[in-house]
């Protein structure tokens, strides 16, 4: 198996975030995770990038565990993410950012801005490499933090909510670019997104959190019409949409 | 070679250079009475300040961690050499080699406190440390003479010896100081600093990074207080204080606190402090003091990032002021 969270518990207190999750995802996969909020689904992210330590279960990336790993090792050991607030590093420029990705791999000043150079071309931000991060618009900011990520050369990659705070337009511009990342890159995608629309399109499976627990997953159609997702979640809100 | 060419071919360093080359010739200039003399201990000053400050700009400015405790490793080199002379009778590398062990030990242990404390607690801990550094400087009597201070002999060595050796360490500082920045060391510190959770994420283990950045400033400090101590031959456990530290901190933050230029152009603070202390004399000092404190207030209000960011500014300025002409013709 190429990724697999099994059995998975996180507590805070008396609040169960994450209860007994267990997930699996295939290499070249793109699959999503939705659910209300304070469903536990950042909470998972953080586990698998080792900033929160789970109670039990274990979280394996080609079978190596990545359980009470650091979040530095995690790195190295091919999964990147992005979060859900694009802060980047603002006083650094939009090349610097990215070549910090890029060092993940190598030590070498020269290496790491080819690769860089490299990766920053593929999203298509050349014209703004020397930008500082905090004069971006949203949009740039969400891909710069994408490329930074890119740059660590991750096999797996995390997505929490990148497509928050896009118009429409811009929405499409970066499924495009998603799904490019997926199928020119070769990276396996995760993805944490609000805008059900995006996931819809995008995802092949889609597994849903409630509570903490996992309630439904299949693909997009198999989930639009579970019973228990749409009480859960989907509610009304969905009908609209598909009408 | 590409980042020496480039480094050495931009505008400010000829300028910088330029000005050093005057302050040269300085010794040539002096006379019988020996009226060059007060202008090359000054300008002995301002470069060891500016060594101080750019090491410490690495830890605080590039890496985040402001620490005000940088007195501890500046005073730990200048009694390692007071104590090596005249204690313990060693020669004099080796005394102050002494005096970066120890540094490298109390840098650790600011290292680890900035794995577990980060901001202003980090901070009061650094402040705490110079603290505790100077209390035992003040009562271990047979080691330190307490506040009698230690008193070394050298041979006499003219001031603008020690001048040039301040020329010298001020530019190896801003030499490591550049490579730092531009290499992955430098790049991870800045990351550490404006989002650690993101480097961490990208792979970086920032603990050991932010180590890194205390045990180089720590050493470089102990290095440049060894040097001082040997140049004014005395030292007390006033090495330990507060004003130290801040003094330190004021010369990078007025020039532009982690950029390189910050430090450098924040040498001024020096010379205004010394100059002030001179014009008004002992009678007036807390006047001086005042003034300085005026000047500073008003250079932080209008610029907060510091003097060495006013080119920069000014430049974004008139190319806004460009677009915008560009924008009316347009429109016309």
């Amino acid at each position: 198996m190429f990724f697999e969270v099994s059995e998975v518990t996180k507590s805070y207190g008396g609040l169960v975030a994450n209860d007994k999750v267990s997930l699996k995802i295939d290499k070249g996969e793109i699959v999503g995770l939705i659910g209300p909020n304070g469903a536990g689904k950042s909470t998972l992210f953080q586990m698998v990038q080792g900033f929160v330590v789970a109670d039990s279960g274990s979280i394996k990336l080609k079978g190596t565990e990545l359980v009470n790993k650091p979040t530095y090792k995690i790195c190295r050991e091919g999964i990147a993410c992005t979060f859900q607030h694009a802060l980047l590093f603002p006083k650094l420029t939009l090349g610097e950012s990215v070549r910090m990705g890029a060092y993940c791999r190598t030590s070498s000043r020269k290496k790491a801005t080819e690769h860089a150079r490299r990766m920053i071309e593929f999203v298509g931000l050349t014209d703004k490499e020397d930008k500082q991060i905090n004069k971006l618009n949203i949009y740039d900011r969400k891909c710069a933090e994408l490329v930074a990520a890119l740059a660590t050369e991750p096999e797996l990659l995390l997505l929490d909510e990148l497509f928050a705070g896009l118009n429409s337009s811009e929405v499409s511009d970066m499924i495009a670019l998603v799904k490019r990342i997926n199928t020119e890159l070769k990276v396996t995608l995760f993805i944490i997104e609000h805008v059900l629309k995006v996931i819809m399109s995008i995802s092949r499976r889609v597994y849903v959190l409630d509570y903490g627990k996992l309630i439904a997953s299949g693909t997009p159609q198999e989930i639009s019409v579970s019973p228990l997702v749409i009480k859960a979640y989907l509610g009304e809100e969905y009908n609209e949409l598909e009408s | 070679m590409n980042l020496i060419k480039r480094g050495i071919k931009s505008k400010p360093t000829i300028i910088i250079t330029a000005i050093l080359m005057l302050v040269a010739l300085m010794p040539l200039f002096d006379d019988a009475k020996g009226s060059m003399q007060l202008p090359i201990h000054l300008a002995c000053m301002v470069f060891c300040y500016i060594a101080l400050a750019q090491s410490w700009n690495i830890l605080a400015g590039l890496c985040g961690q402001f620490s005000v405790g940088h007195a501890a490793f500046y005073g730990l080199g200048s009694y390692a050499v007071g104590i090596g002379l005249h204690r313990m009778k060693i020669n004099l590398f080796l005394a102050i080699l002494m005096g970066v062990v120890f540094s490298i030990i109390v840098a650790a242990i600011l290292g680890v406190i900035g794995w577990k404390l980060s901001g202003f607690y980090y901070t009061m801990a650094s402040i705490a440390l110079a603290e505790c550094l100077a209390v035992i400087a003040s009562t271990w009597y047979e080691l330190t003479s307490a506040q009698q201070g230690i008193a070394i002999y050298r041979p006499s060595i003219p001031k603008a010896v020690f001048m040039y050796m301040a020329m010298a360490i001020m530019i190896a500082t801003i030499i490591i100081f550049y490579f730092i920045r531009k290499s992955k060391l430098g790049t991870t510190f800045v990351a550490v600093r404006e989002n650690e959770n993101l480097a961490q994420s990208l792979g970086a283990n920032t603990g050991r990074y932010k180590m890194f950045a205390v045990l180089i400033s720590g050493t470089m400090t102990s290095l440049i207080g060894s040097f001082m101590m040997y140049y004014v031959q005395a030292v007390d456990p006033m090495v330990f204080s507060s004003a130290i530290s801040s003094k330190i901190l004021i010369v990078a933050i007025i020039g532009g606190i982690g950029t390189i230029w910050g430090p450098i152009v924040g040498g001024l603070y020096v010379l205004l402090e010394e100059v002030m202390r001179g014009v008004f004399g002992s009678s007036f000092a807390s006047l001086s003091v005042m003034i300085v404190g005026g000047i500073l207030t008003f250079i932080m209000m209008v610029r907060p990032e510091g003097i060495s960011a006013i080119p920069k500014v000014y430049k974004e300025w008139r190319e806004q002021k460009q677009s915008n002409k560009l924008l009316k013709c347009e429109e016309k």
